[in-house]
Order: structure tokens, then sequence, then C-alpha cells
């Protein structure tokens, strides 16, 4: 049983990381609410197994992106869920216009990308290094520089068209 | 947006949000809790309660062995209770391979290289499982008239004029837009495997 008072402190502390990664797997607010749930609830469940080998947002991207791809991509069988309130999924009601439409075009980008695609250009923009993102995706850090170029190519054919 | 502005934009978002901290204790408790739940209640779904009922019919076939008494009707017997005990166990098996991806120790190049193969097998078991379904759908009317009804269906019955031609458009207007399915899927899980590998 993991301790829930360390829990709780640590998905409060990174609750930012669990509301970008089903923003950018999710299609809907309702597939938003599952999926956020189900990841909450395998990071409950691995809570114990996580023993400071790394860093705990590292684990919590791990978690986050594996739930996200094997949630997704099951055969649609929600369960009953935990009314969220809507204030914790609608988060980026902000005042500024400009700064909403950028945030918008931002997620559009993204969702446009595979899902691998996707996994890593997350953990790219959260500030993570090559060898970092390697060892959340499985890939080599080689690897990673060459993913990224290519998203780097895809993303400004986007913009020619 | 280029990469670079991307970088920029989050970064703007990520600081906004960790501003907007929402999340209660209780609601975290409860999501973890009611997730629990919903798994334990997930056992009852579709796929056992269509496996339950083809067992049942296994076993009514298996009960009634007395009835057979022509070995036409014996070898029709023995094929429909197989299948329909054989047909549930391995979809369920594969459905139940494929809800069981290891999330906490893999990491993603790993859960998705597990997916695209348990996808695959699940496609050809899929695949083998319509076939072995028109083979059922042929081998149970003779057994089901005769535990119902008790009487014989002969081999040239008027009912095989009807019911075998109307099985066997049945069976092509499905197999058109399974075979399409799992063309493309099996298409898409290539490149998925390709990409992984390069």
């Amino acid at each position: 049983m993991p301790n829930e008072v360390e829990f709780i402190r640590v998905i409060q502390e990174n609750e930012g990381i669990i509301f970008k990664i089903t923003s950018i797997y999710t299609r809907d607010k309702d597939d938003q609410e599952d999926l956020y749930q189900e990841i909450v609830y395998q990071l409950w469940k691995s809570f114990d197994s996580f023993r400071n080998e790394s860093k705990i947002s590292t684990w919590m991207y791990r978690i986050a992106l594996n739930t996200s791809i094997a949630h997704l991509r099951k055969v649609k069988k929600k369960g009953e869920q935990v009314p969220i309130d809507k204030v914790i999924l609608n988060r980026m009601d902000l005042s500024d216009t400009v700064a909403e439409e950028r945030i918008s075009i931002l997620y559009e980008q993204i969702k446009t990308l595979n899902t691998i695609e996707k996994g890593i250009v997350v953990l790219y923009l959260e500030g993570k290094n090559y060898e970092e993102i390697a060892n959340v995706t499985g890939f080599t850090s080689t690897n990673i520089g060459t993913r990224l170029n290519r998203i780097k190519q895809k993303l400004k054919s986007q913009i020619k068209q | 947006m280029e990469l670079d502005e991307m970088k920029s934009v989050w970064t703007e978002m990520s600081a906004q949000l960790e501003k907007q901290k929402r999340l209660t204790d209780k609601l975290i408790i409860n999501m973890t809790q009611e997730r629990y739940r919903t798994k334990l209640s997930k056992i009852s779904t579709l796929e056992v309660t269509s496996s339950v009922i083809c067992i049942v019919i296994a076993i009514l076939i298996l009960l009634n062995y007395k009835k057979y008494d022509s070995s036409y009707l014996v070898v029709s017997a023995i094929i429909s209770a197989v299948l329909l005990i054989i047909m549930p166990v391995i979809s369920v098996s594969a459905i139940n391979k494929m809800s069981n991806l290891n999330i906490i120790d893999n990491n993603l190049k790993q859960i998705l290289t597990d997916y695209a193969k348990r996808k695959n097998n699940l496609l050809f078991i899929q695949k083998i499982s319509y076939f072995l379904g028109f083979i059922l759908l042929v081998a149970i009317l003779p057994v089901m008239v005769k535990i119902m009804g008790g009487k014989e269906v002969p081999m040239d019955s008027t009912v095989w004029f009807w019911y075998l031609p109307l099985g066997f458009l049945f069976f092509i207007a499905f197999s058109r837009r399974v075979y399409g399915y799992y063309i493309r899927t099996t298409i898409r899980l290539e490149n998925l495997l390709k990409d992984l590998e390069e």
C-alpha cells in the first residue's frame, strides 16, 4: 500500500504533467477525464516501485506516456468516473486571447504528429535532454536526435502548406 | 510554429499551470479508489458474457449426445462443441493480452512494440475465428434441430437450400469489410514496427 500522504504530495506537485500529457493524447474532454484518472491510478499502483533512481518527474512522464498509449488503444470501454471538477480540465482559460490562441496552435501542431513523435516532442518541450528522453522512451540518444530533426522538418513543412 | 517557438509557448503555459494547482487530496484518493473498483467490474464484459453463452450451448450439445443417431450428427455435434469451446477461449485470451500491457516496467518503445505484436496476434485470431464461425454455422444447424425438435435434417432437406446460401451471402458481405479492416490495420502495425526499429 503506497504512502498516501506522500503520493498526494507528489501528484499535487506534478499535476501539470498529467494535464499536459492528457491534453495531447485525447480528442475531447470526456477522453481526457478518463485518461487523467487512469494515469493517476497507474501512478498509485506503481508508486511503491519508484526507487528514486530517476527524477520523480521522469518516472511520472514514463508512466503517463505508457498509460496514454495503452489506454487509448483499447476498445473504448469506459467505467465509472469520478466527476472531475471542470476547472481541472479547463485550465487554460486565460484572459490573454493571444496567448490562448498560441497554446491552441501549439496543441494542434503536436496532435498532427504520430504517437512516438508526440512522446518525444513533449519531453523535449519539457526541457529534458536527449539522455533523459532516451531513458523514458527506450530509443538511443542518437536516435532521439535524428527523430527530433525529422519532427522539425515535419513542422516546417506544415508551416509552408 | 517551429519547434523553438513551440518550446517558448510551452514554457509559458507550464508556468501558468504551476500557478493553478487545483487537485485536492480527496479527489486524488477518489480517483484511485474508483478506478480500482472499475477494474474489478470490467471482468463482466461483453466478451465474457458471449463466451459463457457459447460454453453453455456446447454443454447442451454434449449433454444431448444420446439423441445423435447417425454418424453425420455425431460429427456435426463434435465439431460444433469443439468450436464453441475453442473460439471464445482463444479470443478472450488474446483480448486479455491486449489489455495487460506492462505500463509500469516498460518504456514507450517496448509498450508500442508489445502492442503491435499483440494486436497482430489478435487480428490473426479474429481472422481464423471468422472462418471457423462459418463452419460452425453449417455444423450447428442439424444438431440444434435435432435437440429442439428431435428430427434429423437430411442432407437433401430444403432447409439447406435457404440456410446455406443465406449464410454464405452473410459471410461474403462481412468478409469484404473484415478483409479491408485487416489489411489496413496490418499495414499500420507494420509501419509502426518499422518506425520503432529505425
